[in-house]
């Protein structure tokens, strides 16, 4: 996507700078740096010396920029140093309406390979030979159930890699075949993921470091069994990975990542726990500089400004949103400059879209967690993080509050 | 909640605005149009269509029914210059709503300039089920006011008539959108009237009788006023329920009987049949039984002449409830076991709650304890899948006192705290009943022992009551 990255001087510009929908590509000039920003830790982790390859895993809410955070990991030159990076969206690969630990998996080797090749570069030929003795079999076995399967992969281990990618992305009885064949012979998998890692690791000099994006979008019953239930099979890999994982199942017990292996992208802190009133100057002078990458300071007015990162609750698409919406309300009403109505009136239309998923068990959690910013029970207010609705903050200890355009519903 | 009304004009051109500058600055908008009418989104299109032709957009209708798989639709035929107007979105429902939760990128991807024509569920249901697309919108613009013009008027009838709904929150979400609706209107007296009878309703399903019986008043008022007597008479009919669930049975008696002459006299059968059975009732809650059997014995006669299979269903069931308060428990269960057939087959599901329940309770008064069980914990599944707080905190309660005699004192805790957590909520006038069972077991236990149990089972009352029902369920 080519992009430009002007600051605004109109309305107009601001208005498309605050475009909610796309994360930012590495290197963009809109991007904040955080203080303690989670994904340093998480890089320097990798960047330690590991006895075996470690698997981290990687959660944040809906619009925090995990996926900003990620590109810029991707292309991050410490580690592009130290690690052959192979990134890759699950769902471009895989169909996450449907999506198991056997998908996920293949989706790794495959794209071992098909990144590594891309660059033009080739894996050993007894190594590419092994592959296709094992491509072989696969296709051998799930012709006894599919006969014209492997008729299009005449074209080598590119092809075979991609089409099995294309049939998990739109055939379902082909990807269920497939997986019933795979999943008894998963070690078999494994090996030939290790093999293609360790060959890369061999010729380039360089660790092997998979970056899974997206893993957070399948449906939580799915996202449950590959976390859960295969967690044991999904580290296997001999290579270092990153998982991005749903954030209702990153706080549950069931969970069973150690601590150590978790990191979180929080929303920026707008106000101390427990004291609604007070602002944290921090948290505020980040977003303002989040707002200013994007547009002059001239086109706001300043309690405008204060008003709009109080109701954006610290989340960067939030707050995208919000001054999209009160740059185009300043725009209908013939102004060159955004006043605090603007900012008002956007604030009630969010507040008017909340309203619309929320039942009323919600309301009585959602006054619970305004008064004492606790959490509690993530099995209750699992849905509402993933709505936003209620939000959580990490300083010493991680805590949450319900998004800020709601407290009028709440406490009216 | 915008609190300055915006006029149509700012509010069509804010889509306009949105759509030409993502045109100009190659950008991907998606936006939701929220409509109450079909008049007023025909009125929206119409005049966003004409603003946008003229900076050279062009406009691909989309019905969701037939391209379920929205972002793939997008993607195949985008272009910088076209504006997809999505209709029909609930059609598309439940794929689509994967679909564009999991394919959201792709819009983006390929700079999709978007506009969803809406209704509030639809919406509602957007946001939930697809929360991630949701995420991405750029905004949403209502169109929610009421068309008053003439051609208008037969879709604001039917929306003020509407009573049937889903959900609790449904239910909770109309009467908001009734009373805004109603306090717009001045001289619009029939509608008035229509908004305040159907409020009487909903106010009545959630069980807030005096709003209901404050509704039903103002609408039989305006009924009488304009002169329309089927109008009144269900009105009258109405109000007469809602006093006898407050407990004013004379009164109650009063409304139902004129609702009957009134009926009588223009010669409306099926509202006659409705004055009979709510007579029965009526009498029924005075404790004169026979007499109530009687007005449900006329009802039921009229309901089955008229074909009209849902009030024969339920003044069948009334008939059940009848006799077994007169002890005749064998003929209660055969008329309660017509009630439900006739409750499955038309998709009755509060009703076949009902049944069920009731057989429950016919069952317990033979003393087959464990068929008794197996009947409210049917009824209470129904229960809580259509949201009807009242009969679940009634079936809880019943089966917290069969646990309660059968000394598993567990259970029947459990039953009683889940029960008067929902009356409470509910503010159902049966929580006394819950109250002084709890007293009741409270001194069965003794105080320390009562405490300790508490303590133990309150966490996690929910999970004891299920386990309960699903070792029962497994031992059948």
């Amino acid at each position: 996507m080519p992009e430009e990255f002007t600051i605004a001087d109109n309305l107009d510009l601001a208005w498309s700078n605050f475009d909610p929908i796309y994360p930012l590509p590495s290197g963009s000039p809109f991007y904040v740096e955080r203080e303690d920003n989670p994904l340093n830790k998480l890089k320097r982790a990798l960047l330690r010396e590991h006895r075996q390859p470690p698997k981290y895993f990687f959660s944040g809410h809906r619009g925090c920029g995990k996926s900003t955070e990620l590109n810029r990991l991707a292309d991050d030159e410490d580690i592009k140093k130290k690690f052959f990076v192979v990134k890759y969206s699950v769902k471009e690969v895989c169909d996450v309406n449907n999506l198991d630990y056997v998908d996920v998996l293949f989706s790794i080797g495959a794209q071992l390979f098909l990144q590594y090749s891309d660059e033009g570069r080739e894996l050993r030929p007894e190594l590419i030979e092994a592959l296709e003795n094992w491509k072989s079999n696969v296709v051998e076995m799930v012709r006894e159930e599919i006969t014209s399967f492997g008729t299009s992969m005449e074209g080598g281990l590119q092809s075979f890699f991609l089409s099995v990618l294309a049939k998990f992305r739109a055939e379902d009885t082909t990807k269920k075949i497939f997986r019933k064949k795979i999943e008894p012979k998963l070690s078999e998998l494994v090996d030939k993921i290790n093999l293609i890692s360790a060959d890369i690791e061999g010729k380039e000099k360089k660790k092997v470091l998979v970056l899974i994006d997206d893993l957070d979008k399948p449906n939580l019953e799915q996202a449950k069994k590959i976390f859960y239930d295969y967690h044991t099979a999904i580290t296997q890999p001999a290579c270092s990975i990153v998982y991005t994982v749903p954030i209702s199942i990153f706080f549950a017990q069931e969970f069973t990542a150690i601590r150590e292996t978790r990191f979180f992208l929080p929303n920026v802190k707008l106000h101390p726990k427990d004291e609604k009133n007070k602002k944290d100057e921090k948290g505020y002078k980040l977003m303002s500089s989040f707002v200013f990458k994007r547009m002059k300071e001239k086109l706001i007015e300043p309690d405008a400004l204060g008003h709009a990162i109080k109701m954006g609750a610290g989340v960067f698409r939030e707050t995208a949103r919000i001054m999209q919406i009160s740059a185009d309300n300043a725009i209908a009403k013939g102004r060159t400059r955004i006043i605090k109505e603007d900012v008002v009136r956007a604030e009630s239309e969010i507040r008017s879209d909340f309203k619309r998923m929320l039942t009323s068990e919600d309301y009585d959690i959602l006054k619970n967690v305004c008064k004492h910013n606790e959490m509690h029970g993530i099995e209750k207010i699992g849905h509402l993080l993933h709505n936003l609705s209620v939000l959580e903050y990490v300083n010493d200890e991680t805590w949450c509050d319900i998004h800020p355009t709601l407290e009028k519903l709440i406490n009216p | 909640m915008i609190e300055e009304k915006e006029s149509f004009e700012t509010r069509v051109s804010r889509l306009g605005g949105y759509l030409t500058r993502a045109y100009e600055y190659n950008k991907p908008s998606i936006l939701f149009a929220l409509y109450l009418s079909e008049f007023s989104r025909v009125d929206v299109e119409k005049a966003l269509e004409k603003s946008l032709k003229e900076k050279g957009l062009e406009i691909l209708n989309v019905d969701a029914g037939e391209h379920k798989d929205l972002p793939a639709y997008f993607s195949s035929i985008n272009s910088s210059n076209i504006v997809f107007f999505v209709h029909n979105v609930e059609k598309g429902f439940p794929d689509s709503l994967q679909y564009l939760n999991f394919k959201r990128e792709d819009l983006a991807e390929h700079k999709v300039k978007v506009v969803f024509w809406v209704r509030e569920e639809e919406l509602a249901r957007i946001s939930t089920e697809a929360p991630d697309f949701f995420a991405f919108r750029n905004r949403v613009v209502e169109f929610m006011e009421v068309p008053l013009a003439e051609e208008y008027r037969p879709t604001l009838v039917d929306f003020a008539l509407e009573t049937e709904y889903k959900s609790v929150d449904e239910i909770k979400r109309s009467i908001e959108l009734k009373e805004k609706l109603l306090s717009e209107l001045s001289g619009e007296d029939e509608i008035s009237g229509y908004l305040l009878g159907s409020l009487g309703i909903l106010y009545y399903q959630i069980g807030s009788f005096k709003k209901s019986i404050e509704c039903g008043e103002k609408a039989l008022k305006i009924a009488q006023d304009i002169g329309d007597r089927h109008d009144e008479g269900a009105r009258l009919g109405n109000l007469g329920t809602a006093y006898r669930n407050l407990g004013q049975i004379e009164k109650a008696i009063e409304y139902d009987k004129k609702a009957l002459a009134l009926f009588q006299e223009i010669g409306d059968k099926r509202g006659e049949g409705a004055g009979l059975g709510n007579l029965g009732s009526a009498y029924s809650d005075l404790g004169q039984v026979e007499k109530a059997i009687d007005y449900y014995k006329k009802a039921l006669a009229i309901a089955h002449e008229n074909g009209d299979r849902h009030s024969e269903g339920i003044w069948l069931g009334k008939l059940g409830n009848a006799y077994r308060n007169l002890r005749r428990v064998e003929k209660a269960i055969e008329y309660c076991q017509k009630a439900l057939v006739i409750a499955k087959e038309i998709g009755d599901k509060y009703n076949e709650g009902a049944d069920l329940g009731n057989l429950g309770i016919a069952y317990n008064n033979l003393g087959q304890v464990e068929k008794a069980i197996e009947y409210y914990q049917k009824a209470l599944a129904i229960a809580q899948e259509i949201g009807d707080k009242h009969n679940e905190g009634v079936w809880l309660n019943n089966l917290g006192y069969i646990f309660k005699n059968q000394k598993k004192y567990k259970e029947a805790l459990a039953c009683y705290l889940l029960a008067k957590e929902i009356r409470t909520r509910i503010k159902d006038p049966m929580l006394k009943k819950t109250e002084s069972d709890l007293k009741n077991l409270k001194e069965e236990l003794g105080e320390k022992e009562f405490e300790k149990l508490e303590a133990e089972v309150a966490p996690r009352a929910a999970e004891i009551v299920k386990q309960a029902l699903e070792e029962k369920s497994s031992q059948n």
